[in-house]
């Protein structure tokens, strides 16, 4: 048999790969489209020219930042840019306004070599101001702490100059303080180094452990005291030589991280010195830091210094040698000669993902044999004898596999952010990007559809899973129910604590964190609670499955009973028909004619036993059609003693019918009916037994009384008699099967009467009991009133 | 001389029947199941054989059975049928009724009641004229329902052209029921309607006279064709069937 396309396995694994295939190319050659065209300026008039000069100017900057990071190692980057089209010249030197002097220099001659520190033009002379477009002259930091960074490659990438701040660390060897200024110093290697404007610095007295004098205390003197002027004080103010001590207090290590605290230097120990009488060499220009007690650091500020770099491409290009401006002007040359075959290959390739998706919607589920064991929802035939089937992660809940295709892109946009590495790198982490991205995305295609295909979308998510057994619940257990409302409260509380918690922002944690700890608690107990509503389920299921099993069995027994019972019908109808022709006979025998009585009697009761047989299987298993309806009480009971009435009479009878329920009394002074919910016709049918019991067992000349009461809001048809023999067995007896009142069982009945009456009455919603007292029978049948 | 048709698989049975319906007065043709019956209505209705009046029809037949022979009777016949049956739930009743049949008695049957029946079936098919020829009476005095036939002016009950004698009080309450077929009567109301001097409370007296009205024009009390109990609400008259 020739497959179907749709059932090919070639097909299932060609398709998404060939899918996948197709929106990479699209994205590489769009992304090469527009990286080329946006470089150029405006993307939709990019030209040629535009393209390459945006490449050069590029590629200018990037040897101009490597020429000015080699001057403070004097090779000026000769080793890296020789054998380039880059000829260029450097001005090194400190100045205030670099850009008004480099405005200057390009208004005047840069044809003068004597102004560079280092220069490899081939032809000075071509360095006139009308030759602007092939100059450039760009500054960067020269300082020895610059290096260049090439973090990105291709032809319109431009790199930078890193300038690291570097911190010398020197070891404290002795203390002083400049007369003039009165700046304390720092001494390390024999070379004095002011300290830094931030860093903290003071005089201080004490006298008996309490402070009398710190520096700019009194307000009136700034300066820092020197070791002269603080005697003087300690003098001057009558302080106890003996207990007073003064010293020079400057705080270290407040700008790292680790410890801090003061140094202490004693008057004596700070060393006195004018710093215009010292050589400049002995006198640093940096300033001091202190780290620690024995350490300080300085910041080498030479960073600042910037070198010109005046650069000269012809515009025509040694195409001989090997650099970056001819390598790009090739590969742009090429990319123009290609730019309509890469749109169109995108073009094409969309409408090849744009095919193939279509053809992967189509086959997505479809498969010849469904996977062996595959559950009911799971699968479905279609017309053709194929299969749909939902396998493998497809079973897997749909909003797990949206998250985690959210997860991939809140990585991804993290991993976008990584990508420094220039244009073939993002050639290369677009591929992967698409790849994978692509398999993700596939993947969660594939389950919507399948999903879509086979119905049933909101059960494939875990939220309309739960979403759909809380409403469930409704025609689940009460247990089930109270389960739900509690974790809705619960759930609700624990909500409204989080909004209060996260407002507070309790003990400094973020909001944020509690979020994310109520969201995994919610998650936990959503689990926990599906797992018990299915434990549940199936407890009740197989409780369902017993009662049903039961109410099967009771049936199945009603069935047999009428089935046997018409085929019984048969025979009996015949030796009930011949018997009563035999008694019309005239036998000439006496005890035949007392046999062919004995005939006829039994023949009548085995009648009577088959149909109460039908009945009582029949209502006690409740295979009995109810028409329920408001039935007037009183109306039904004087209607079923009046069809007795004569009956009870030829039997000796008196029957009393006393109806109290309904009538006038003194709350009530008007009479009302009095309504049940009953079937009418079973209803009777459950008097007609009570009766019909009384005319076959009541004591001959007694009366029998039929009452209706109300108590309580409940209706009662009470029935009472004398019993002709004497009762030996317990009321419960009574209703049994097959039961009789006498032991001989010598009257007419089945024993079945009152069975039926309690099945039936009980099967209406009433309450049906028998109680003897005596000689006294005694039944009540008892429905709420409405 | 009535001809009957009884159909019955059962051999036994078809010679009780044979023998009560003789001792009537009948002619018996017998028939062992629904093809066979229809094979003799048709050969009757072709004047080979003389004209049938009444089919009792049992409803579980070897070769066709009862309901099935009973449909394609009524395609072409409206002699009375009686069903005759071991089947006596309701819902075999219902069945038997709406399909065509005139009457249905249960196995195992009393003769005296399936005599009556059979009797009841013939009076009003021969009597009331099988085409229908119901005499258009314009006299006000005379009600009928079913087989029940009331002359006011003389104070005359007939049940398939039988006179039944009724009580004053019962034959009031049956023209009460006459006049107004199909409506369910309270006993209070009958009460108040029949009574001369309505005592309050006595109300359950005319259960008794309605079940002795039952007893003079039912063949069985127990399950009545024109007086039906409408437990819980009263008493209606119907059509009978």
């Amino acid at each position: 048999m020739k497959k179907h396309w749709k059932n090919r396995t070639l097909f299932k694994v060609l398709i998404p790969f060939l899918q996948i295939a197709c929106i990479t190319s699209t994205i590489v050659f769009a992304l090469l489209a527009c990286y080329c065209l946006s470089r150029g300026g405006d993307m939709y008039r990019a030209s040629r020219q535009s393209v390459e000069q945006a490449s050069r100017a590029a590629v200018t900057k990037n040897y101009s930042m490597i020429a000015a990071t080699h001057v403070a190692d004097k090779s000026y980057g000769r080793s890296a840019l020789s054998g380039t089209n880059f000829q260029y010249g450097i001005i090194t030197g400190h100045r205030s306004d670099i850009d008004g002097y480099i405005n200057k220099l390009t208004a005047s001659d840069l044809t003068d070599p004597k102004l560079y520190a280092y220069q490899n033009f081939k032809d000075i002379s071509r360095l006139t101001p009308d030759n602007t477009k092939e100059v450039t002259i760009l500054h960067y930091p020269c300082s020895k702490w610059a290096s260049y960074q090439s973090y990105t490659d291709g032809p319109f990438s431009v790199g930078s100059v890193y300038v690291d701040e570097q911190t010398v660390t020197h070891t404290i060897k002795g203390f002083g303080l400049e007369k003039n200024s009165r700046t304390p110093y720092v001494l390390a290697d024999g070379i004095w180094y002011p300290l830094s404007e931030d860093t903290e610095y003071t005089a201080l007295i004490k006298e008996n452990q309490k402070t009398v004098f710190s520096y700019a205390d009194d307000g009136t003197d700034e300066r820092l005291p020197t070791r002269e002027e603080i005697r003087e004080l300690i003098k001057h103010n009558h302080y106890s030589k003996k207990n007073t001590t003064a010293f020079y207090r400057i705080r270290y290590g407040y700008n790292m991280e680790g410890s801090d605290g003061y140094l202490y230097i004693k008057p004596e120990e700070m060393k006195e010195f004018d710093a215009t009488k010292l050589a400049d060499s002995k006198i640093s220009t940096l300033t001091a830091t202190p780290d620690t007690l024995t350490t300080f650091s300085t910041l080498d500020n030479d960073a600042e210094d910037e070198a010109i770099v005046v650069s000269y491409v012809p515009k025509e290009l040694d195409m001989s040698l090997d650099d970056d401006y001819v390598r790009n002007q090739n590969f742009i040359h090429f990319f123009f000669d290609h730019r309509y075959l890469f749109i169109a290959l995108s073009i094409l390739s969309f409408l090849g993902f744009l095919v193939t998706t279509a053809l992967f919607l189509c086959l997505a589920g479809h498969t010849e044999e469904p996977m062996p064991s595959s559950k009911e929802e799971n699968i479905r035939k279609l017309s053709d004898g194929t299969w749909l089937q939902r396998w493998g992660i497809a079973r897997m809940p749909m909003d797990l596999w949206l998250l985690l295709l959210l997860c991939f892109l809140g990585i991804s946009g993290a991993w976008v952010e990584s990508i420094n590495t220039g244009f073939g790198g993002l050639l290369v982490h677009g591929v992967a990007y698409c790849i994978l991205g692509g398999l993700f995305a596939e993947l969660l295609l594939y389950v919507l559809v399948v999903n879509l295909k086979l119905g049933n979308i909101v059960k494939r998510t875990l939220l309309g899973r739960f979403i759909l057994a809380l409403v469930n619940i409704n025609n689940g257990t009460q247990i089930q129910k109270k389960a739900r409302n509690g974790f809705i409260i619960v759930t609700v509380l624990e909500f409204l604590a989080f909004l209060v918690m996260s407002s507070t922002s309790l003990g400094g944690v973020h909001s944020d964190v509690f979020g994310l700890l109520f969201v995994c608690w919610v998650a936990l107990r959503v689990v926990v609670f599906i797992a018990l509503k299915k434990g549940t389920d199936i407890l009740s299921q197989s409780l369902d499955q017993a009662v049903t099993e039961r109410v099967r069995a009771e049936r199945f027994q009603t069935q047999l009973i009428t089935n046997v019972s018409h085929d019984i019908k048969t025979p009996l109808t015949s030796i009930i028909s011949y018997v009563d022709l035999l008694s019309k006979e005239s036998l000439d025998n006496n005890k035949a004619e007392e046999y062919v009585e004995v005939l006829t009697r039994q023949s009548a009761r085995l009648k009577k036993l088959i149909q109460d047989l039908i009945d009582a299987s029949k209502a006690s298993s409740g295979n009995i059609p109810l028409h329920t309806q408001r039935v007037n009480s009183s109306v039904i009971l004087s209607q079923a003693a009046g069809e007795y009435e004569e009956k009870l009479k030829t039997a000796g009878i008196e029957l009393q019918t006393f109806v109290t329920a309904g009538s006038p009394d003194s709350d009530n002074p008007e009479a009302k009916e009095v309504y049940i919910l009953a079937d009418p016709q079973q209803l009777w049918r459950v008097f007609n037994n009570l009766l019909s019991n009384i005319t076959k067992y009541a004591q001959h000349s007694t009366r029998a009384y039929v009452d209706l009461e109300e108590v309580n809001g409940r209706i009662r048809f009470i029935f009472r008699n004398t019993s002709a023999t004497a009762l030996h067995v317990s009321a419960d007896e009574l209703m049994e099967r097959f039961v009789q009142g006498d032991a001989s069982r010598s009257t007419e009945g089945s024993g079945l009467g009152l069975s039926i009456a309690k099945s039936l009455t009980e099967l209406m919603g009433g309450s049906f009991t028998i109680t003897i007292d005596g000689d006294l029978f005694k039944a009540i049948v008892d429905f709420p009133a409405i | 001389m009535n001809r009957i048709l009884v159909a019955d698989d059962d051999a036994d049975i078809r010679g009780a029947l044979r023998i009560y319906l003789e001792a009537e007065g009948y002619e018996i043709v017998e028939a062992e199941n629904g093809q066979e019956v229809l094979d003799l209505l048709g050969k009757s209705s072709r004047g080979l054989l003389p004209e049938l009046q009444l089919i009792l029809l049992d409803v579980m037949m070897p070769v066709m059975d009862g309901i099935i022979c009973l449909h394609k009777i009524r395609e072409n016949y409206n002699l009375p049928v009686i069903l005759l049956t071991a089947k006596s739930e309701n819902s075999d009743k219902v069945l038997g009724l709406t399909v065509g049949a005139d009457d249905y008695v249960t196995k195992p049957f009393d003769p005296v009641e399936l005599i009556a029946r059979v009797k009841s079936q013939l009076r009003r098919y021969l009597l009331l004229g099988n085409a229908n020829s119901c005499q258009e009476d314009n006299n006000s005095s005379h009600l009928t329902i079913g087989g029940i036939d009331v002359y006011d002016d003389e104070k005359k009950v007939t049940l398939d052209g039988e006179e039944v004698s009724l009580t004053p009080t019962e034959y009031e309450i049956l023209k009460l029921f006459m006049l107004h077929p199909g409506k369910v009567f309270a006993p209070a109301e009958i009460y108040r309607n029949v009574w001369e001097d309505p005592v309050p409370g006595a109300e359950g007296t005319v259960a008794v006279h309605i079940r002795h009205l039952r007893e003079k024009l039912e063949i069985d009390p127990a399950e009545p064709r024109y007086i039906i109990v409408v437990w819980g609400q009263g008493y209606k008259m119907t059509q009978g069937n």
